[in-house]
């Protein structure tokens, strides 16, 4: 089920990350609080976000090959892609995954918000 | 039309391999993979890709008879086309002259030694015992354990009008440093005096490529390549498109004592028009269009692809693949 509340709450909580556990907590956070479509389009810029990466920090190779297993069978708009995509932009663009962590859970408020 | 896109593997592999996957999944038919000392072995990159895609045919755009013996480009290939299922081919030519000089490797009777690299690597993959006395290569008795299960394709990478034509003869499909109609109407017509009644032949227009909607990023993306384009033209290519000698040695010049702002800022209009296709999805379309109507079977999208790779691959897909027959 969606729920925007989660997706806030991942981006809340991005402050308080202190370890792997915290970090993979997060991502599940996130990616829980988006709809299909909505997991789908945020994969494809978190995708777009690490092939730009010019950063000096390397990406491990089991993650690195993890995504690239999904994106073969066309699961990196799943659940558990999109949490391993801000896993692996997290470490080489943390600022650019937490402005576009905070651009999607803008975007659930306004789309949940009454008028 | 079918389109081939090629890969220089100096980012990281995981890069490389997403947009292998990409151009499969957009449509393309092949990856070539450069070859060069200083990045990424063009094998293993090759062979990651493979393992991530399932139909598109992949292979070095080119390796060369310098760098690596004939004897282990069959290795190699033999390998790739196991662990791809049978999508190997070979992409084969002279070489980059500054890069091997720094190895203090001598190009040496370059028509010859990848007329004779294809000859050893046809026979090996046959599952011949090889025995070869050439100009370049002494071989005695050598042989592969594993023997290829098909023919796999070896593609010349040729320029000049000796490697064209021996591309004719031997090739089964050519990879023409090019996109301009002159020098595409000129190897045509030499694959073809090499070719004689042997039958089709694949003529491939390997060219730097730069789309995007906005025709200015598009054209300063290329300009890099252009540029080194320019600066390393043999003077034949030169006056077959009124390029003035003395204006590809300035551009030479200010790569030498890389001051690669001024070299870039030298490239002219004609310059990119002679050796890139770039600028909007419609100005590419177009200048594929005309290419189609020359002979040419496949156009390869060399570097940059565009000022932002992915997308620029969107617009391919979106654009271009499946709109010239």
């Amino acid at each position: 089920m969606n729920n925007p509340l989660l997706v806030g709450e991942g981006v809340r909580n991005l402050e308080k990350i202190r370890t792997e556990k915290d970090l993979d907590k997060m991502c599940e956070e996130i990616a829980e609080g988006l709809s299909p479509e909505e997991k789908k389009a945020f994969a494809d810029k978190l995708l777009g976000i690490l092939l730009d990466s010019k950063t000096e920090a390397r990406l491990d190779s089991r993650l690195a090959r993890t995504i690239l297993y999904l994106e073969a069978h066309d699961m990196l708009g799943s659940k558990f892609g999109v949490t391993q995509l801000i896993k692996a932009s997290m470490i080489l663009e943390p600022e650019k995954t937490i402005e576009a962590i905070e651009e999607v859970s803008e975007t659930r408020k306004i789309i949940s918000a009454p008028f | 039309m079918r389109f081939g896109v090629e890969f220089v593997p100096r980012e990281d592999f995981w890069k490389i391999a997403s947009y292998g996957i990409m151009a499969e999944k957009f449509g393309f038919d092949s990856i070539w993979v450069t070859h060069h000392f200083n990045n990424q072995d063009v094998y293993i990159i090759l062979t990651t890709i493979a393992n991530y895609t399932e139909r598109i045919l992949l292979g070095p755009g080119v390796t060369n008879p310098y760098l690596y013996n004939p004897v282990l480009n069959a290795s190699a290939l033999l390998s790739l086309d196991r662990v791809s299922g049978g999508r190997a081919m070979l992409g084969i030519g002279a070489g980059d002259r500054a890069t091997l000089n720094c190895l203090g490797i001598e190009m040496k009777s370059p028509v010859s030694a990848v007329e004779e690299s294809i000859t050893i690597i046809r026979r090996l993959l046959a599952g011949e015992t090889v025995s070869f006395d050439g100009e370049i290569f002494k071989i005695q008795g050598a042989t592969l354990n594993i023997k290829a299960n098909r023919d796999i394709p070896i593609y010349v990478g040729a320029q000049g009008p000796k490697m064209l034509e021996m591309a004719g003869r031997v090739g089964d499909g050519v990879l023409v440093n090019a996109s301009h109609k002159r020098d595409l109407e000129y190897a045509v017509k030499q694959i073809k005096k090499g070719r004689g009644n042997r039958g089709e032949i694949d003529v491939s227009a390997f060219t730097c490529f730069s789309v995007d909607f906005d025709p200015i990023k598009a054209r300063r993306a290329a300009e890099p390549i252009v540029a080194f384009i320019v600066a390393g033209s043999p003077k034949a290519v030169l006056e077959r498109h009124d390029i003035s000698q003395e204006d590809s040695e300035t551009i030479r010049k200010f790569l030498e004592r890389r001051k690669f702002k001024k070299a870039f800022e030298s490239v002219t209009d004609q310059m990119m028009d002679c050796f890139s296709i770039y600028g909007t999805p419609a100005d590419c379309l177009q200048r594929i269009e005309e290419i189609s109507k020359l002979g040419v079977s496949q156009v390869v999208l060399g570097s940059p692809i565009g000022p932002n790779k992915k997308r620029s691959l969107e617009i391919v897909r979106d654009e271009i693949i499946g709109k010239v027959p």
